[in-house]
């Protein structure tokens, strides 16, 4: 390896590009009208009510009714939970941030105070995600019933009582899914189609005849390509995080784990683009065959909707493609910054790139037949 | 140098031994033997088709020959095609660059690829084409685009150039500029390996001529020796010539004149005429009689038999007449 050679057909390709005009517009602009089309369209979950979760483990009557004042508000949807569920697990598995529990003894402790007006009540429990935006909302709407209520039942003294403790839930917005999503999808599209467009055209000119007469092997200019493309990668992913923060106020975690994502992501698509063409060496052929790995890809590995919304054998069909892995690598990296989760789906991709990049280095080959 | 004196104890610069690619069962090279000199320059003729470029392409190591051997720089080919790359420029056919680069960046860009390269501006003088060198590639006219081609060639100073088919597809005043180049590169003492279909490039610029068909090499030499062997002395041309002209070299020219390898006349548009005639004392003859006739015609010229009229002898009618391929 020549770091020198590297650096010459890198520097070449980076001065090819910018001064084609229409190839960079495309380049760049296909992920901002992707995010703007996705992005509007799912703009709008402004809730008209608001979700909140009850359990009721008391079980009472006196409970029930408590249940039912709440069910009786407008602005609350109310959904239960069953009584016998752990509480703490339910909320971290299923991410729900707003959550009241009656406490079993609250229907005991309620009798006992309103016949002769000594000792507490067990206080009901209200876990929920300060974070959340909506959260604030919910609680005053809370505080209000229960105010309420108890000026109701007594006219001065709270018989109910809130205990409330914070959580950390996963929440996110669509677009918040979304952006992870369209870095996927546009370093995949790029590096697919970047390479198919390089390698047909250079072949097509007789450039790669020419160089296979000069010092430079094929090894440094696979190298060199898998550089710029991570460059262009790099360069499309900040202009993402850009818009997404400019119009939709997302900012998102940035990482190391995150960057290995693109990295990965870049080697493995590039090596399987450059196996493409090495079966297929007409360029428009080989774009359509790119368009097939591409085209199904996106729209099975959650680039635009959660893949365990998709029937059941879609979902087993997503976890053999490999974009499916870094969507999700790339979500744990910059939703949940969790970096743990994000190695887990990071190992997949990393061992495909190793793989494709070993298998394009020896079986593509400058020589002619 | 060391380079210098490496390259240096050898008789030939390339030499080719039994030669073979086969395509399936066609041998496209079928047995090809070669020696080039140091400093001359070399032309590989032959039709389309007939394996120049596939001969060509396995001496730059781009085709992996099936048969044979090669040796470059009195070196192995296969086992020391670095080396031998660091010491070679190629034009390959149909020699094409980056579109939106600069010719001072393509000329850089290739020199980078070299541990030991040419002065850029140097290179620049010595192919003319300094107001050139900021324009981008896709802007260059045809004949400028093969001059930046044998330009990158030259980036590594390399000791063989080698060029496959450098004028096809040029205008007539596009393929004298390329000649020039060459009849400079010539003048530099480099060793040039060219490939044609055009036998009057081979005529002009060529020390060395090999003529290869159907994947042999049916005659090799000077192109005087072989204008001398194969070709058929001189050829005697009119223009404007009247009709009774025309109707006398038919008829007298072939009955009295040319005899033994028989009448070879063309008649061309608008009175034009020629003929083969085998020596000199045909030639006045046939001159004295038309001048005592007083057939009138209004131009003259004879010159000697052309590397043409040797391809044609070769592959040609000579050929099924009995032969004459070595």
């Amino acid at each position: 390896m020549n770091p020198r050679r590297v650096y010459s057909v890198f520097y070449v390709s980076l001065r090819e590009l910018f001064r084609d005009k229409g190839g960079i517009f495309f380049t760049f602009l296909f992920p901002i009208l992707l995010m703007l089309l996705f992005g509007f369209i799912f703009q709008d979950s402004g809730e008209s009510s608001y979700d909140i979760y009850v359990q009721d483990q008391d079980g009472t009557d006196i409970s029930g009714n408590l249940t039912m004042t709440f069910k009786h508000v407008d602005a609350l949807k109310v959904h239960m939970i069953d009584a016998n569920r752990d509480i703490d697990s339910y909320i971290d598995k299923n991410d729900v941030d707003f959550v009241l529990v009656i406490p079993e003894g609250y229907g005991v402790s309620m009798e006992r105070m309103l016949s002769n007006m000594t000792g507490t009540t067990v206080p009901i429990i209200l876990k929920y995600d300060p974070s959340v935006s909506s959260s604030s909302v919910k609680r005053s709407i809370v505080h209000s019933i229960i105010q309420e209520t108890n000026k109701g039942l007594s006219g001065a003294v709270d018989i109910i009582t809130l205990d409330e403790q914070s959580v950390v839930t996963e929440h996110f917005t669509y677009i918040e899914f979304f952006i992870p999503g369209v870095i996927g999808l546009t370093v995949m599209t790029g590096a697919v189609f970047g390479t198919i467009f390089t390698d047909t055209e250079l072949r097509k000119k007789g450039i790669f005849r020419k160089l296979s007469t000069t010092p430079i092997s094929r090894g440094e200019f696979i190298l060199s390509n898998m550089i710029f493309q991570l460059f262009l990668a790099l360069l499309a992913t900040v202009e993402i995080l850009l818009v997404g923060w400019i119009l939709f106020g997302v900012a998102l975690h940035l990482n190391p784990m995150f960057l290995a994502m693109i990295l990965f992501e870049v080697f493995a698509f590039t090596g399987l683009a450059m196996i493409v063409v090495k079966f297929v060496k007409e360029a428009q052929a080989a774009s359509a065959l790119g368009n097939a790995i591409t085209f199904p890809m996106m729209f099975l590995s959650g680039s635009f909707f959660d893949v365990d919304s998709m029937p059941h054998f879609l979902q087993v069909i997503a976890r053999v493609l490999p974009l499916y892995y870094v969507n999700e690598g790339m979500r744990d990296a910059m939703i949940f910054n969790d970096y743990w989760e994000s190695f887990v789906n990071l190992v997949p991709i990393a061992i495909f790139a190793v793989m494709v990049f070993i298998i394009g280095v020896t079986f593509t080959t400058w020589k002619q037949d | 140098m060391k380079r210098d004196k490496e390259e240096a104890d050898f008789e030939h610069i390339i030499k080719v031994r039994g030669l073979v690619k086969t395509y399936g069962k066609v041998n496209a090279v079928d047995g090809i033997s070669l020696g080039i000199q140091r400093g001359e320059v070399f032309a590989f003729l032959g039709p389309n088709g007939a394996g120049k470029t596939t001969t060509v392409e396995m001496i730059e190591g781009i085709r992996t020959p099936s048969a044979g051997s090669i040796t470059v720089l009195g070196k192995d080919l296969s086992a020391n095609q670095n080396w031998i790359k660091a010491r070679i420029g190629v034009l390959p056919q149909e020699f094409s660059s980056f579109d939106n680069i600069t010719v001072r960046e393509t000329l850089k860009f290739y020199a980078s690829l070299y541990a030991r390269s040419r002065d850029i501006d140097d290179l620049i003088n010595l192919m003319h084409i300094k107001e050139h060198t900021r324009k981008l590639y896709k802007n260059l006219s045809g004949g400028l685009k093969q001059r930046i081609g044998i330009a990158v060639a030259l980036v590594n100073d390399p000791v063989i150039i080698f060029l496959d088919e450098p004028t096809t597809g040029l205008d007539p005043a596009a393929r004298q500029e390329v000649w020039k180049v060459i009849k400079g590169l010539k003048s530099e003492g480099k060793t040039v390996f060219l490939t044609t279909h055009y036998m009057e490039e081979a005529q002009e610029l060529a020390d060395h001529v090999a003529i290869i068909n159907h994947g042999k090499i049916i005659a090799e030499g000077s192109v005087d020796e072989l204008i001398d062997r194969y070709g058929k002395g001189m050829v005697l041309s009119f223009t404007g010539a009247e009709r009774s002209l025309i109707d006398f070299l038919k008829e007298a020219g072939c009955g009295v004149l040319i005899g033994e390898k028989g009448c070879n006349i063309t008649e061309g548009k608008e009175g034009q005429v020629s003929l083969v005639i085998e020596n000199k004392d045909q030639l006045m003859g046939i001159l004295e009689l038309i001048r005592g006739a007083g057939l009138g015609y209004k131009g003259i010229n004879v010159r000697r038999s052309n590397m043409e009229e040797v391809f044609l002898s070769l592959t040609g009618e000579s050929l099924k007449e009995g032969g004459v391929a070595p």
